[in-house]
């Protein structure tokens, strides 16, 4: 495992141009909920992955990069999970330093295998997706989601499909980082209500039922 | 001798956690990474006593392998489990249809998981 990694991983390339920005969240005075579809899936897709790694005390800030690169040597993981339901795709990119997997990884340090790490890259990734997918469910929003695509080298990038606007956020540990990344592609006519619906057929993460 | 679990997920460090919770409670456990190699490892070994299984994978999902593995009588008795990250009503129903247990939702209780496994190999 290459645990020489410095703060230079996961460097921006460059800001991005206005034009190029994803629409910034719009803020309801009476309510802390995003208006736009777009601004209120990546609020929660944050919120999804605070509440994922909840015991690890995880500083999450959004970045205006148009993009997130490794930079050469260092050698970082990437999984991509992809999502679609109607009216709606999403794309969620994590690119995370082995340093930072580690320190996540629920394995201990002894039994970490570059092997293990790439793969809790792509099961992070899901559990995410799945997170976030249940946060729909209780506002009536369903999609599918796919399995990870992983990837590990350096150069490594976060956005890889030019028609999507990426919304990107860097996590921070003190042992390592990682980018996170959400692209929402959404009709004009999808609705994602701005509230969740408490509903007992959709089972939480955590849960368990006997059939 | 202790009961054999056979668990299917495509990812390896969810597995390792797995096993290290039944090993713990004295389970001795087989793996597969997706559901056809699960429902090719149910065939090939008759030691296995319950199943715990993921739903999104490669090649067959965990719906597809109950069903797979359901459909033939030998096994109508064998308990599997699902440890997936949906929690989506529409396939909850699904895999209780198709003869699955149970449904937990990832991340796992390790007490839970292990209770139901002594549970449904008595």
């Amino acid at each position: 495992m290459d645990a020489s990694l410095d703060a230079a991983v996961l460097a921006c390339d460059g800001e991005a141009p206005q034009a190029m920005l994803p629409e910034p969240a719009r803020e309801d005075p009476g309510t802390a909920m995003p208006q736009s579809p777009e601004a209120l899936l990546d609020a929660l897709f944050i919120e999804a992955f605070q509440e994922l790694l909840a015991e690890y005390p995880i500083e999450v800030v959004p970045t205006q990069a148009l993009e997130v690169t490794t930079p050469a040597p260092h050698v970082a993981m990437r999984s991509i999970v992809r999502a679609s339901g109607p009216g709606l795709k999403l794309e969620s990119v994590l690119l995370a330093d082995v340093d930072f997997l580690a320190a996540v990884h629920p394995l201990s340090g002894d039994e970490l295998t570059t092997s293990n790490l790439q793969d809790w890259a792509g099961e992070l990734n899901n559990q995410l997706m799945g997170r976030l997918k249940t946060k729909c469910l209780m506002r009536d929003c369903a999609f599918e989601l796919t399995v990870p695509k992983l990837a590990t080298g350096s150069g490594l990038r976060t956005h890889l499909s030019r028609s999507c606007n990426y919304r990107h956020h860097r996590a921070m540990l003190p042992e390592g980082r990682m980018c996170l990344s959400l692209a929402a592609t959404v009709d004009p006519d999808f609705v994602l209500a701005d509230s969740a619906t408490e509903t007992a057929e959709v089972m939480t993460e955590g849960s368990f039922s006997f059939f | 001798m202790p009961k054999t679990i056979l668990i299917v997920d495509d990812s390896s460090s969810v597995r390792q956690q797995v096993a290290n919770a039944l090993h713990a409670a004295g389970f001795s456990t087989v793996e597969a990474e997706d559901g056809r190699q699960g429902a090719a490892a149910v065939e090939q070994n008759p030691a296995i006593a319950m199943v715990v299984c993921d739903v999104n994978m490669p090649h067959m999902n965990g719906i597809e392998m109950v069903q797979a593995v359901k459909c033939k009588p030998q096994f109508s008795k064998l308990p599997i489990l699902m440890l997936t990250t949906e929690g989506q009503p529409a396939l909850i129903k699904q895999a209780k249809a198709a003869g699955a247990v149970g449904w937990m939702v990832k991340p796992f209780n390790a007490g839970q998981l292990v209770a139901a496994a002594k549970q449904l190999t008595q």
